[in-house]
């Protein structure tokens, strides 16, 4: 090596910004995967294998986090640390839901397998509704009258997998293809067509916002088409439709212009805007008044949203639930009336497999994970519908 | 019936690993493409997110080679007419007992590196600050090794005559 090589060598590059890692892994909303700023405990907690014992797991996980979040070694950073968290499950939010008529879909690997489950607010048994061992059914969308349910199903051998969208009855019946290699649907205010996001890919990934254009199902003729501006859209995911069918909401990462938001999509124009609110998945209430989203890894969000305003705003940003790390929320989803916000609730695991390290994308095992309804009149009050751990996600409520 | 225990670790990720090792080397070199800090930040920050949302790290022999190509794509996505004048690239506090004459080679070597052609300041910046054999940098600049070294050489005697030159 020549003189010159050797200086040239001693120049050490400018250190890369301490912040810069946290920044990557605490992308809002999205990869927030694998590193914690601070130091974690060294085993955060033994599970039994034992499928009969699992419900005990549960609790042991929640106790755990009781635990944790009272010791001073692991207290988490951050706003939403200062907040008061409840203890155990609120009593108060679990009796309001005993006499509350509406009930609750999401998936859920109980056996190796995903299916949906109907989970009804007295306390009684969750009830598959799809029952295909060899098909993984995934994000449940109720139709608005409560009557069928649009979802994902993983398909196929595992080198040949395949993610398409289907519809059927709410009891299992007159199930129908809605759309190949598809993801993310949702339906329109009477229930007569389902928009989705086609995949961006042909092999397949468990990335949700790996999406490419806005389709249209019409359930009356068995015809698609595609938003106006299709050339356009990509990268959305938990795509929204406005119940008066003029604006599509959703999440975009990494393109159309955007790095990460909640974009407000014309849905028969061109005109796409941002939404000012941190996080993502978000959820319009039944009267498209207000929007509940994931603020950030641990927080549930509600804003009141104007979509007739030029452009399209949200207002009066406030937390419904702040929890703490590792216990993150997800999914949120408003109940009918507005009252009641339903939301994934559990740790994030550390590791090099998906298992347990991105729970937040419909299909990865998420072990400790729960459904739980927040009362919106409150702060950080809610109850846990299920609890057996058993990776239960994507809450959406069925009208009854 | 038998409590047989799987227990869960938190550990880190292995993606943090790859980040100590390699992070320092590919923001200067994603700095010398794009000619901006900011914008070299944003494609590492990029790089790594899309590693971390994949299932497992990529199979390959070698990361580091790897993690240059994909640095080098995300800033040639990135690349607009922004390329402006020098910046900053290197480290010179680390001792206080040489800083002035240490800080000047520096700045010297900074003011330069965006005067040399493309191919060759980016044949010299994966050869001596990315740490990369003349077959692993070859193939991250997409090239034969012998078109590599002669980009390499060719940036190294214009480097040193340039240098010479402004020492003069």
């Amino acid at each position: 090596m020549s003189d010159l090589e050797d200086r040239l060598t001693d120049l050490r590059p400018l250190p890369a910004p301490t912040d810069l890692w946290d920044r990557v892994t605490k992308r809002p909303g999205s990869f927030r995967v694998a590193i914690a700023t601070r130091k974690l405990p060294g085993r955060l907690v033994s599970l039994p294998k034992d499928a009969l014992l699992w419900a005990s797991a549960a609790g042991l996980l929640l106790t755990l986090y009781v635990i944790l979040a009272s010791t001073p070694e692991v207290a988490p950073a951050g706003p939403a640390a200062a907040a008061a968290f409840p203890q155990e499950p609120s009593t108060e939010v679990l009796e309001k839901l005993r006499a509350y008529p509406h009930k609750i879909l999401c998936e859920s690997n109980r056996d190796g397998n995903w299916e949906l489950y109907l989970v009804g607010m007295d306390g009684s048994a969750a009830v598959n509704v799809t029952k295909t061992p060899d098909v993984d059914e995934l994000y449940p969308k109720a139709s608005p009258d409560g009557s069928r349910v649009c979802f994902a199903a993983d398909e196929g051998k595992p080198d040949a997998r395949v993610r398409n969208l289907y519809v059927m009855n709410l009891d299992g019946t007159d199930r129908r293809k809605v759309a190949d290699n598809s993801r993310e649907p949702c339906w329109n205010a009477d229930g007569t067509a389902i928009a989705y996001l086609r995949a961006e890919f042909d092999k397949f990934t468990f990335s949700d916002f790996a999406t490419k254009g806005i389709y249209i199902y019409d359930l009356k003729i068995g015809q698609t088409r595609e938003h106006p501006n299709n050339s356009k859209i990509h990268h959305l995911y938990t795509l929204n439709w406005s119940p008066d069918g003029k604006w599509f909401v959703a999440t975009v990462h990494g393109g159309m212009g955007f790095k990460h938001g909640i974009l407000a999509i014309e849905a028969e124009g061109a005109g796409v805007y941002d939404l000012g609110l941190g996080g993502c998945r978000p959820d319009l209430s039944h009267d498209g008044k207000q929007i509940t989203w994931g603020h950030g890894d641990f927080a549930v969000g509600v804003a009141d949203l104007d979509l007739s305003a030029k452009p399209p705003k949200a207002t009066n940003i406030r937390n419904v639930v702040e929890s703490k790390d590792p216990m993150e929320t997800y999914h949120t989803d408003w109940s009918p009336d507005g009252k009641f916000i339903a939301f994934s609730f559990g740790p994030k695991f550390k590791g090099k497999n998906l298992k347990g390290l991105l729970p937040e994308f419909p299909g990865v095992e998420a072990p400790g994970w729960n459904v739980c309804v927040a009362d919106v009149s409150q702060k950080n009050k809610f109850a846990i519908l299920t609890t057996d751990g058993k990776s239960n996600k994507e809450p959406d409520w069925v009208r009854r | 019936m038998g409590m047989e225990q799987t227990v869960l670790i938190m550990e880190a990720h292995p993606c943090e690993e790859l980040w100590r090792r390699h992070a320092d080397r590919l923001l200067l070199y994603a700095t010398t493409l794009l000619g901006d800090r900011a914008a070299a930040e944003d494609a590492l920050q990029n790089v790594f997110v899309r590693l971390l949302a994949a299932d497992a790290l990529p199979d390959v022999d070698s990361p580091g080679p790897y993690l240059f190509r994909a640095v080098r794509n995300e800033s040639l996505n990135a690349l607009r007419s922004r390329r402006a004048g020098p910046v900053r690239l290197f480290e010179t506090a680390a001792d206080p007992r040489d800083t002035a004459e240490r800080a000047d080679w520096a700045r010297r070597v900074e003011n330069l590196l965006p005067v040399l052609p493309d191919e060759e300041r980016e044949a010299v910046v994966l050869k001596i600050w990315g740490d990369l054999s003349i077959p692993e940098a070859a193939a991250v600049a997409g090239v034969s090794e012998k078109a590599f070294e002669h980009r390499y050489y060719r940036g190294l005697a214009a480097l040193k005559e340039k240098l010479g030159d402004s020492h003069e």
